[in-house]
């Protein structure tokens, strides 16, 4: 009898448990995982669940020791008032993670190489570069530093608390949507996992390295090639600190010429590719004199790549030491970027070279130990393993020299990489954000910015004193000469850095006589500075030159004209080069058709990028392929590009040059005239084979798109008609542009002007997921103040915090 | 009574309702089974239950929630595993609500008529 029942009770035990089974596993499909989708379809947990706008408990009652209160305002930026520093950087901590939890976890997964364990297989390749590189390696030394120090520690453990009690008042209900899709839990917050942020902003700051493609030039061509094609600094460059400025220091360091290695490298960057992340930032501070209230006005827009959510969360925080307003960056405690009650303060990136690679002469085909000045010494060997979703863990071994992680294997020829991030892993970088929030002065300002240790920024500063200022501050190091532009050899230790540029010797400059400061990437100072800068073609100067230009020419500045100078489309490369080939197409006689309707719009043309234009669409074909064209020698050689001015110098003033001819033509000579003609057809005929829309206007064809952090289709803006791009001060590209702008006028209290593309919530349905992109990309801002007394107005929600 | 199926369907709307917004996903299987099982249900009917009650609560459920962003986010989630429209989206989220209720039920008529032999 209870056989017969537990026969019958057989079959739909069976269908049941497999069918929960096939409803509780994550299904491989495609190389990627289908999420269990018991819980994923449920409509009272998974997915559905997602389309509710605030998945916050804000149930922090005692976690706190004072009173904390966070009014929203109608764009959802908090403000925090708290009764103490600590109790505000909670708040802040748990204000990151409610919005931007996920997109926290994916950066600094990205970093210490952890992607592979939550998307699989396709991530193992970026994750054995950083685990290669010791990304987290330097990020676990940072975090144990702060653990040791005092001060730190406390703010960390605030911060770190504050997103922790957020993670942990969630379950899979009330998951960011990205886990759900990727069935993947939160995982604690940890003092690394901030580090990790920090070394992430490390590494996108790092771009100032070029040593092997400057290697392979050196190694191909001649010496008075590489020289008349590369030379250290542009005759128009209109550096950031101004020849009024005076060295009366000498440098320090070693002198002692080092030879550095030609060798023919391979280089996994197209051109295009690098073009791509040399998009620019800008920052300016104009004097009271200049300006119409006799204020002065700080304006600051760094550039970044694009994402929704955006990189920044703008918030405001109170405590009985100061009143702060700008950006903050999750995962990290303070404002990044902003203003108090008495400065303001912004940064681009400077694009000095802080990473070199030292060739490794290794002992044997084991690997175990590198040659150093003369004698072979041991490697440290570490084993890393990289988890992988669905399939079994690579395992790696990481080999640590003299001079850091070995990260290419060419046989015996490895290099190993020398990087700030590394070198610099023990400082009180936390002491920044602490002292510029708190700044009130000048003197604040300059202590602040000298405790600043990562890839060198040209901070920017202003205050309601009447100051401005602008310092290049953070690690540059000194290196013997030759040495750090190519590849070096790895066997003596004299080849290392002789240490880094003193912060008195760093270039600054307080209060210039032309009445502002300003950088956009371009050279920090011309060749009178003692120091060899190196980094010199990461970016151009075009939009540093047009900064300059205009705040030169002009007075009685308001902020507008600082909002109008931010969006300014005006392409200086253009201008210095297209009448240059117009000229020559014109005395070639080659152009007729439609070309000469096409030579005749460029000829009237402004040289504005606007998005409702079509001359950019025709010269920036005709550029590409002129470009193209012309370096066709260097093509072939695999050897890197000029910088962009050159070929504007060389077009100019030397229309004969060799390099105008062509490799594939052996029986005929051609010259600037030629190139000209050939690159202008080319125009004509791609111009008429675009698709679409796309040879409409600028906006059309540029194609601006804002992508999902995580890259899910749909989740970002799909197309964005904007205006600007390269050299130009509105640098928008396809997928990068402003992360932030913000104008500040330091009155007493100061006025300011913001706006980023996105909004506050990391929540794709949430009303300010993306509220502010549309007023973004019209050009407006928003102004914000300071608003010390939370009853004096009245916000859009509130959230209080009582302690025990 | 003679026919339990409507009022066991009654039963099992509000209960796997609730047992779904206060329990984990799959405490409305557990409360199916343990309906059928205790009410003493025919299979027949413990399959009609099961299977009518969870797709309902399921569709009615999808239908709300889609409602409150006009399908916005269901849409791209859709797109993002293949392609599935809104429709679909709340179609497989009927079927699965069906299937697993249907064979809870089941699971939960067979376990009660075992109990009750005894």
């Amino acid at each position: 009898m209870l056989l017969l029942d537990m026969k019958q009770l057989l079959l739909p035990a069976l269908l049941f448990s497999g069918w929960m089974a096939l409803l509780t596993a994550d299904l491989p499909v495609k190389g990627s995982f289908l999420p269990a989708l018991g819980r994923f379809i449920s409509p009272f947990h998974g997915i559905w669940q997602s389309v509710s706008p605030d998945n916050a408990s804000y149930d922090l009652k005692g976690q706190t020791s004072g009173n904390v209160r966070i009014l929203f305002d109608e764009r959802d930026v908090p403000h925090i008032y708290a009764d103490n520093l600590e109790d505000a950087l909670f708040a802040q901590g748990y204000l990151h993670a409610a919005n931007r939890l996920f997109s926290m976890d994916i950066s600094t997964r990205a970093a210490s190489g952890r992607l592979s364990e939550i998307i699989g297989q396709r991530t193992i390749a970026l994750d054995r570069k950083a685990r290669e590189r010791g990304y987290e390696w330097s990020a676990t030394e940072k975090a144990k530093h702060w653990e040791d120090h005092e001060g730190n520690k406390a703010i960390m453990d605030a911060y770190v608390n504050g997103v922790n009690a957020y993670i942990q008042s969630i379950d899979y209900k009330h998951w960011p949507m990205e886990y759900k899709i990727l069935s993947h839990d939160p995982v604690q917050w940890t003092s690394v996992h901030s580090a990790l942020t920090l070394t992430n902003m490390a590494i996108a700051l790092c771009i100032g390295e070029d040593d092997l493609e400057y290697s392979t030039a050196r190694a191909k061509l001649s010496a008075e090639d590489y020289a008349f094609l590369f030379p250290d600094h542009n005759p128009k460059e209109s550096p950031i600190i101004p020849s009024e400025k005076t060295w009366d220091f000498t440098a320090q360091g070693s002198s002692s010429p080092v030879q550095s290695l030609p060798h023919s490298l391979p280089d996994d960057k197209t051109e295009d590719e690098r073009k791509k992340d040399l998009n620019g930032s800008n920052n300016w501070a104009v004097a009271g004199s200049k300006t119409a209230h006799g204020f002065p006005i700080l304006a600051n827009d760094p550039h970044l790549g694009l994402t929704l959510p955006n990189i920044w969360y703008e918030m405001e925080i109170h405590t009985p030491e100061m009143s702060v307003h700008g950006v903050s960056l999750p995962g990290l405690p303070f404002i990044i970027i902003g203003f108090n009650e008495n400065i303001a303060w912004g940064s681009t990136n400077s694009g000095q070279d802080v990473l070199d690679w030292y060739q490794i002469n290794w002992q044997d085909s084991s690997r175990h130990q590198y040659k150093l000045d003369g004698k072979y010494v041991d490697a440290t060997l570490r084993p890393e393993v990289i988890k992988v979703r669905g399939t079994n863990a690579t395992i790696d071994t990481i080999r640590y020299t003299h001079w850091g992680p070995v990260t290419h294997t060419d046989e015996h020829k490895d290099m190993a990489m020398k990087w700030i991030g590394h070198q610099k892993a023990n400082v009180n970088d936390i002491d920044y954000l602490k002292k510029i929030n708190k700044a009130a002065n000048v003197n604040d300002y300059r202590e602040a910015v000298s405790a600043f240790q990562y890839p060198a920024q040209n901070k920017i500063f202003a205050s309601t004193q009447g100051d401005i200022a602008i310092s290049v501050a953070g690690v540059m190091p000194i290196r013997p000469t030759g040495n750090g532009e190519t590849l070096t050899s790895g066997e003596s230790s004299a080849n290392d850095w002789a240490g880094y540029i003193p912060f008195a010797h760093a270039p600054y400059i307080i209060n210039p006589a032309r009445g502002y400061v300003s950088s956009a990437n371009q050279a920090p100072a011309d060749p009178s500075y003692p120091y060899p800068l190196l980094g010199k073609r990461i970016f151009e100067d075009y939009r540093g030159r047009m900064v300059n230009t205009v705040l030169d020419s002009s007075k009685g500045l308001t902020p507008l004209d600082m909002q109008a100078l931010q969006q300014n489309n005006y392409n200086l490369h253009a201008a210095e080069l297209l009448p240059v080939l117009l000229q020559a197409l014109d005395s070639s006689g080659c152009n007729s058709g439609d070309g000469l309707a096409i030579a005749s719009i460029l000829n009237g043309w402004n040289y504005e990028y606007h998005r409702d234009s079509l001359s950019p669409v025709f010269f920036d074909l005709w550029y590409k392929e002129f470009e193209k064209l012309t370096w066709d020698e260097l093509d072939n050689l695999g050897v890197m590009l000029p910088e962009e001015w050159r070929i504007v110098e060389i077009a100019r003033d030397q229309p004969q040059s060799k390099y105008f001819d062509q490799l594939i033509t052996t029986d005929k000579k051609e010259t600037l005239q030629d190139i000209a003609c050939t690159s202008f057809a080319y125009m004509v005929k791609a111009y008429r084979n675009l698709e679409g829309e796309q040879g409409k206007n600028w906006g059309n064809f540029k194609q601006t798109n804002i992508p999902h952090l995580a890259r899910f289709p749909h989740f970002g803006a799909d197309f964005i008609s904007t205006s600007g791009g390269r050299h130009i001060i509105n640098a928008m590209s396809k997928t990068h542009g402003p992360s932030w702008r913000m104008i500040v006028e330091l009155s007493s209290p100061p006025k300011a002007w913001v706006n980023y593309p996105g909004g506050q919530s990391g929540n794709p349905a949430n009303p300010h997921y993306r509220d502010m992109l549309e007023h973004y990309f019209e050009g407006k801002y928003y102004e914000v103040a300071i608003q010390k007394d939370p009853a004096a107005w009245k916000p859009a929600r509130q959230i209080n915090i009582t302690p025990q | 009574m003679k026919n339990k199926t409507p009022i066991a369907i009654i039963f099992c709307l509000v209960g796997s309702l609730l047992a779904g917004i206060y329990g984990p996903w799959w405490a409305p299987a557990v409360f199916i089974i343990l309906l059928c099982a205790l009410m003493g249900l025919t299979v027949k009917q413990s399959i009609l239950t099961g299977s009518i009650s969870l797709g309902v609560v399921y569709l009615g459920m999808a239908l709300w929630m889609s409602n409150q962003d006009e399908a916005e986010i269901i849409q791209k989630t859709g797109m993002l595993l293949g392609g599935l429209s809104p429709v679909m989206m709340i179609v497989v989220t009927t079927l699965i609500g069906c299937i697993t209720g249907l064979l809870s039920g089941w699971l939960g008529s067979v376990i009660g008529s075992i109990v009750s032999k005894k």
